[in-house]
């Protein structure tokens, strides 16, 4: 046990995170989730386990939704990352979001930066998913509190109001 | 009671939650987001045995990982040295049923022995996160491994091992009786009798505990970030530890995710707080998934219920003996078996009834409630005892249901039981034959029959359950509400009970939008910091509808009074000239004379007659008092089909019928409905905390703890009933429980149902391998 084991190796890497170019040092170890947490102060991505099961810290990471749990920040390392805070603001919603608040498809809100994450990257590789589809899709996902069918259907409307040309801060059919 | 019988314009509506901006844009903050300068980091080493005595633990090559700033065992700490204190929910005073109640001191670190797997041992506070886990990692304790009890009928054997020292295994007793059960035996045309064992789970929110504690040297006080769901008993209890005055501790608990009955005062609570102090540095302790598995579980509880009937379905008598396994450690008296006692005769008339439970301690871990309570178990044995006489009689168990069920005439109806707040039970109204019938309506019930006859032919396995709850909510002593409204007219509503999932920032805004005739968008609820109200009695057990809701409907209704009195001061009429409209206080005869809310508010800093108004500033506070609880009901029905190949249970269809009396909200009483019957659908048909015989966990983990996931929910056809209450001037019931309690009964009678052969499901979970087993024994 030596001081060495706890730092561990560092290396600068170079991130885009919501869209901001940024350089950073983190141990060899530090897991994506934890880099993004403490380094960038981005909290809106959340760790509800330990096993890479409940899906709280999803992220987009070149286009694709990670568990950012499963990641280490190195593996990121010239990359492009979109967590929670880069999706919409209080201002300007995402569609998704939008549709989550319409349809109560949240309660305590801690699984649901990950859900968002997800739904979005869903819709975006399958525009039009089937209910059927949206819920396998969301298997990585656990939420305690709502019961998923309000979730199912919020990502359901906002497929259908992305479909329709929504976009952020704009109410689809307002 | 309800002093405003008016149309309602925003109570009840489904508006949008006032949370969810923050939430759905990242901004929320939950415990684990709280970083403060200097901030250390807390790491429990924790007993890898069930029952283990601790011989040695040494801590020398922990105190040499970097980054580690101290060990702490036994005797380091002496704020520490003393027991955590032992819970007994709000109300509950005095249990009339309890004659037996054994407390073992539930020690911040296990002293001399431990008594469950993952049992704090040792603390190790480090300059992060990672070297706190490795100091924990380098903590070397030396065991020495004891038999352990690993079930309640092993605890209560006689020679059994002795979970701890100082008392017996068995560690609480109740007991209580109504009606002639002996008469209702000696007339009964049959008997049944059955073991009926509802598993160990837990509340498992996404969000595991944690705290953050900081010691402010100068001022001599504690700043606690916080996940618990009682913030006043983790204030109380760490001024108690520090022995400074409660006012000198504040506990801020603003989103916390998650809850369900598990998130209360942990050793790490305690431990981090006493740290901060001693170390004068802000000391973070968040639980990991792993150890949140080891932390506190729920229910574990079986019945053996003996049944006297007639052949008329009819039931006379029903003699039940329960025994709850508490783990090694038990705060909360014998509520929950109380609980399982008041509601287990649910919707039905039982003239006899004889209960007797006991409270029996194994090495496992602690228990605490987690949503429902009791209730599920309660239900459990209801709906089993009256599909297994439709069974023995051969009448269909939906009519059976119907010959025993309380008529709506009959209402208010008394069973002669006694609620835990020492007052006779009284169910306050609502239509239970109603909802059943309803339910079935929704259900398809009679549709089902058929289909199932015609599956049957097919080799197809369809079966219908029926499940019926009560809950009683809403216990006191009270909570209170205190709402401002500011030179702007913008208004503010304090509380004193925080949120973990329950949108209060959205219903208390709608009752107080009601009541104050204010617009919903001006309001802003503000809870979770013990800094804002001086008490508050938890978010738990389903009472801060009730409570707190009338707390802001009484608050508002003050404060109308208040301004009504001052615009009367300024305009220089009577008060009863005074009227109120669109935040504004006119002059009836003249509305032109009159003055915005705003206007008297900053009228309010300094006109004198505010002095025997309360003192400056538009502000009222008011309390809710209830004198009992009052009675929910909902009643679910499910068609499902068992596959016989695999054990698998598929849901055809699945009803509710819910009464929560008048809604504050309806999305949100409904989303509460989905989101409870989808832990009861957990529980029915897969959750179990599994242990092997050495104690060990053999379920610590997402992997082999299968909560539902997106995919394994039916759609439910809901139907929510409307009968307010007369118990409180807002009308409202509980909402939290009336979703967790009937799947497991509802999944039990379709399972049963769905196989036939004369099976009979006595324990939960139903997993695809029980089902299975079930099926194979069936033949």
């Amino acid at each position: 046990m030596t001081t060495k084991a706890v730092e561990g190796e560092r290396h600068t890497i170079q991130v885009t995170v919501n869209g901001k170019r940024q350089a950073a040092e983190v141990d060899s170890h530090t897991l994506l989730v934890e880099f993004l947490r403490e380094s960038f102060r981005l909290t809106g991505t959340h760790v509800g386990c330990d096993t890479s099961q409940c899906g709280a810290c999803v992220v987009e990471f070149e286009g694709n939704s990670v568990k950012s749990c499963t990641m280490l920040a190195v593996q990121a390392d010239g990359g492009r990352i979109t967590t929670i805070e880069g999706v919409g603001s209080r201002e300007a919603l995402h569609p998704m979001q939008e549709a989550f608040t319409e349809c109560h498809a949240l309660q305590c809100g801690y699984c649901t930066p990950g859900m968002v994450m997800s739904a979005c990257d869903l819709v975006r590789k399958n525009p039009s998913p089937s209910e059927a589809e949206i819920r396998d899709w969301l298997d990585g996902n656990l939420c305690r509190c709502t019961g998923y069918n309000n979730i199912v259907r919020a990502v359901s409307e906002a497929a259908q109001a992305l479909a329709s040309g929504a976009q952020a801060g704009v109410k689809s059919g307002a | 009671m309800r002093s405003e019988m008016k149309a309602l314009k925003v109570l009840g509506q489904p508006l949008r939650r006032k949370e969810d901006l923050r939430l759905l844009t990242g901004a929320g903050r939950f415990v684990d987001d709280v970083k403060l300068e200097s901030m250390l980091y807390l790491a429990t080493v924790r007993s890898p045995y069930a029952h283990a005595r601790i011989l040695a633990i040494d801590k020398s090559e922990a105190l040499a990982v970097a980054g580690v700033v101290d060990v702490i065992v036994p005797g380091d700490c002496p704020e520490l040295d003393r027991p955590l204190p032992e819970v007994l929910e709000p109300g509950t005073l005095s249990n009339p049923y309890c004659d037996l109640h054994l407390t073992n001191p539930h020690h911040v670190l296990a002293r001399g022995k431990a008594t469950f797997q993952g049992e704090p041992v040792a603390m190790v506070v480090a300059e992060s996160k990672l070297a706190a886990a490795l100091g924990a990692e380098a903590v070397h304790v030396e065991y020495e491994e004891l038999p352990a009890v690993h079930s309640a009928e092993d605890a209560m054997r006689p020679g059994a091992p002795r979970v701890h020292d100082a008392n017996p295994n068995i560690i609480g007793h109740l007991k209580t009786a109504i009606g002639d059960l002996d008469a209702a035996f000696r007339k009964a045309d049959f008997v049944i009798e059955e073991r009926l064992a509802i598993q160990r789970l837990a509340s498992m929110p996404i969000e595991g505990r944690g705290i953050v504690a900081s010691w402010d040297a100068r001022r001599e006080e504690m700043t606690v970030w916080s996940t618990d769901q009682v913030p006043y008993r983790l204030r109380d209890a760490l001024a108690r530890m520090l022995d400074i005055h409660y006012d000198r501790v504040r506990i801020i608990s603003g989103d916390v995710g998650g809850a369900f009955g598990g998130k209360g005062l942990i050793a790490e609570d305690l431990a981090a707080a006493a740290l901060s102090r001693r170390l004068h540095r802000p000391v973070k302790w968040i639980e990991s998934r792993s150890e949140n598995f080891v932390s506190a579980h729920a229910r574990d509880q079986y019945h053996d219920v003996r049944v006297a009937a007639r052949n008329d379905g009819t039931l006379l008598g029903i003699d039940l003996k329960i025994v709850k396994d508490v783990g090694a450690y038990n705060h909360y008296e014998m509520v929950q078996t109380t609980n399982t006692v008041n509601h287990v005769l649910s919707h039905y008339k039982v003239p006899a009834f004889r209960a007797e439970g006991w409270c029996v301690v194994t090495n496992k871990v602690q228990m605490r409630p987690t949503r429902g309570a009791g209730r599920p178990e309660a239900s459990f044995v209801m709906d089993r005892v009256l599909d297994f006489v439709a069974a023995r009689t051969g009448i269909d168990p939906l009519e059976v249901r119907l010959r025993n069920i309380i008529p709506a005439e009959e209402m208010p109806y008394s069973n002669g039981l006694t609620y835990r707040d020492n007052v006779a039970i009284s169910y306050d109204g609502g239509d239970y034959p109603r909802m059943l019938r309803l339910a079935a309506e929704r259900l398809g019930y009679a549709d089902w029959r058929k289909r199932q006859a015609d599956a049957r032919k097919d080799g197809r396995l369809i079966g219908i359950g029926i499940s019926s709850s009560l809950e009683a909510g809403g216990v006191g002593p009270c909570e209170g509400a205190r709402i401002t409204i500011d030179d702007k007219g913008r208004v503010s509503v304090y509380l004193g009970v925080n949120s973990h999932g329950q949108s209060h920032e959205t219903t208390f805004a709608q009752v107080c939008a009601e009541y104050l005739e204010v617009p919903y968008e001006s309001v802003r609820v503000v809870a979770g910091d013990t800094a804002l109200m001086r008490y508050g009695y938890g978010t738990g057990a389903s009472r801060v509808g009730v409570n707190a809701g009338n707390a802001v409907m009484l608050a508002a209704l003050a404060l109308k009074q208040k301004i009504r009195a001052l615009a009367a001061h300024v305009l220089g009429v009577g008060e009863d000239d005074v009227r109120l409209e669109a935040q504004r206080a006119f002059v009836a005869s003249d509305p032109d004379r009159g003055r915005t809310f705003a206007q008297l508010a900053q009228a309010a800093r300094a006109n004198k007659r505010m002095i025997d108004l309360g003192g400056p500033g538009l502000t009222a506070t008011e309390f809710f008092y209830p004198e009992t609880v009052t009675w929910s009901s909902a009643v679910h029905m499910v068609a499902v089909e068992v596959d016989p190949g695999t054990g698998i249970v598929g849901v055809l269809k699945y009803a509710i019928v819910h009464d929560c009396g008048v809604p504050m909200n309806s999305a949100v009483v409904d989303g509460q409905l989905q989101g409870g019957t989808v832990q009861g659908i957990g529980a029915a048909l897969g959750e179990e905390m599994v242990y092997d015989v050495s104690g060990q966990l053999l379920t610590g983990s997402f992997m082999d703890y299968p909560m539902p996931r997106a995919a394994d929910v039916p759609p439910f056809e809901i139907e929510h009933l409307v009968t307010p209450t007369p118990k409180n001037p807002l009308g409202v019931r509980a909402a939290g429980e009336g979703g967790p309690v009937s799947p497991p009964a509802a999944f039990a009678g379709a399972v049963e149902d769905a196989i036939g052969k004369r099976c009979r499901i006595t324990r939960m979970p139903l997993t695809p391998q029980r089902v299975f087993e079930i099926i194979r024994d069936a033949k």
